[in-house]
């Protein structure tokens, strides 16, 4: 536990002066902002660790400062937790119903024809970049259908096309995992012994392939909700949903220094703390599996 | 299945070149042009030959991806190889903060820092990307340092260059050959990606990039579908052909 707080205490060290270090960098020369004004002075550097006490100090007492627009930064950003939470269960629930689901559902029919068009489809949508299959969406379920909203966070309309667009190529993911594993587990040898003692094959998939890969599955997907968590900028902003994704767009745009620190600090906190669960889960798996082994 | 798109590949920038008709050249007098034997492809609202477009926009990305893939590997290679015990102990927390923040992110940040242009793209690549293979390099490079062989031969006073040409670069041919190929897609994706957010890197008068023109003509779809989809199409069949899976 004390080597586990040490550890995150060092990340958090670097990850902040980083965070930082790399804002204050962007921030620097905000002359050309004001250039229609006619004031051309950039905003005077100052000495670095100096500026990172600040910023430590702001984001534990201060809120995390205010942005460029005088909000205060932490709020501001919590504020956008909930879209990007609504936004990344939408797309985790539909990539475990395509992935694992689907994989699971053509695996149990032992539909190999199915399974290989599937395949190659995944395979397709893995070789598409995430910013085309929000742009196809929109164009056939916006532009021409009408049937769904382009963007916002009013309504769950609002979630369906960004959350498929950043949920399929999860989906893809799990499904092309998800099927191999099954045709791997389908061959071993453990299988074979199982047949021989007379078990159907439908009890030997649900009750021994399955079970097998569960725990696997929920340590993917736990590191793919890691991923979203921490900002779908390209969706949130294609889309214009208000997410924290948006927010690290619009900073960088910006040049906002401290919602550009303050986000960078939550995203790699968010992304290690999900990271250290499931290595956490993983190890009490493995744990279990080499104690059962014994 | 995957021979058949790289040849279809290599047949359209043949024939993209023999054509001789530039991306950039705007020509009003034929905007919008169908299909035709002047324009094989037809002509986006500028009048710019599609056929250049995708077979340029193509060339651009695979040319930009292939060196900055080489690069992001030789310098986590160079990383990992480093002897020193403590240097690896602090590159490995600054591996874990870069892993921890989106790559994109990284990317962004990097290009707003340095400005736009091919020497931010790369550096901005290399930044958001060594982390994965400086870590798969150094679980590599440990194994080999733990091998007989290379104990005989630090014992038997190699030094730090024989051993890194004799034992650790044939040690990683293989993995570099896999993370070279593997890597490609991705970073031929985050290229289209830079140029749909309007990072332009051209300087090798290659035109616009295929993102770019995705972003250009996605509003005018219903005027001239061609525009869009010929790009979409473009970036899909790249990184499928580059990307590993059933071998044919």
């Amino acid at each position: 536990m004390k080597n586990s707080i040490f550890r995150f205490l060092i990340f958090f060290l670097i990850l902040s002066w980083i965070a930082f270090s790399l804002s204050s960098y962007r921030a620097q020369d905000q002359g050309y902002i004001f250039a229609e004004t006619g004031n051309f002075e950039s905003v005077p550097k100052q000495n670095l660790i100096l500026g990172y006490m600040i910023f430590i100090k702001q984001l534990f007492w201060d809120w995390g400062g205010t942005t460029i627009s005088g909000e205060l930064v932490v709020p501001f950003l919590a504020e956008r937790l909930i879209p990007t939470l609504a936004l990344s269960t939408f797309a985790l629930l539909f990539a475990i119903l395509f992935g694992i689901f689907g994989a699971v559902l053509l695996a149990s029919y032992q539909s190999n024809f199915s399974i290989l068009i599937f395949r190659r489809f995944a395979e397709l949508i893995l070789a598409t970049p995430i910013f085309i299959i929000g742009v196809m969406l929109l164009l056939v379920f916006f532009y021409q259908l009408e049937w769904l909203p382009p963007g916002g966070f009013s309504s769950p309309l609002h979630l369906i096309l960004p959350g498929i667009t950043l949920g399929s190529r999860i989906a893809a993911r799990l499904f092309l995992f998800t099927s191999k594993e099954i045709e791997k587990e389908r061959n071993s040898e453990y299988v074979f012994v199982l047949e021989s003692r007379g078990m159907s094959e439908k009890f030997i998939f649900w009750r021994a392939i399955l079970p097998k890969l569960q725990p696997l599955l929920s340590v993917m997907v736990l590191l793919e909700l890691a991923g979203l968590l921490s900002g779908a900028m390209v969706v949130e902003e294609l889309f214009f949903y208000p997410g924290i994704g948006k927010a690290l767009y619009y900073s960088i745009r910006s040049m906002d220094l401290n919602l550009l620190a303050v986000s960078i600090c939550y995203s790699g906190c968010v992304f290690y703390f999900l990271m250290e669960m499931g290595r956490y889960w993983n190890n009490r798996i493995l744990g279990e599996g080499i104690e059962a082994h014994n | 299945m995957k021979l058949t798109i790289r040849l279809g590949l290599v047949f359209l920038l043949f024939l993209t070149l023999s054509t001789q008709n530039p991306p950039t050249l705007v020509d009003l007098d034929s905007v919008n042009s169908p299909i035709g034997s002047k324009h094989i492809l037809g002509t986006d609202r500028l009048g710019r030959d599609h056929l250049a477009l995708l077979g340029f926009g193509i060339l651009s990305a695979v040319l930009f991806s292939i060196p900055a893939r080489f690069l992001t590997l030789s310098l986590s290679l160079l990383l990992a190889s480093v002897p020193y015990h403590f240097f690896q102990k602090i590159l490995s927390v600054f591996a874990s903060v870069f892993l921890s923040i989106p790559s994109l992110l990284i990317a962004l940040i990097a290009l707003a820092i340095l400005g736009e242009g091919m020497s931010s793209v790369f550096i901005a690549l290399i930044l958001s990307d060594w982390a994965v293979p400086w870590e798969t390099y150094r679980t590599k490079v440990q194994e080999v340092s733990m091998a007989p062989f290379f104990k005989q031969s630090l014992m038997m006073g190699a030094s730090p260059y024989f051993l890194f040409r004799f034992h650790i670069i044939p040690a990683m041919w293989s993995l570099s050959r896999f993370l070279f190929v593997t890597g490609i897609p991705g970073v031929i994706m985050s290229l289209a990606l830079f140029s749909y957010l309007g990072v332009s890197f051209d300087s090798m008068g290659l035109g616009p990039g295929l993102g770019e023109q995705i972003s250009f003509s996605k509003d005018t779809f219903s005027e001239n579908s061609l525009s869009l989809l010929l790009p979409i199409a473009g970036i899909i069949v790249v990184i499928y052909s580059f990307s590993e899976g059933r071998k044919d």
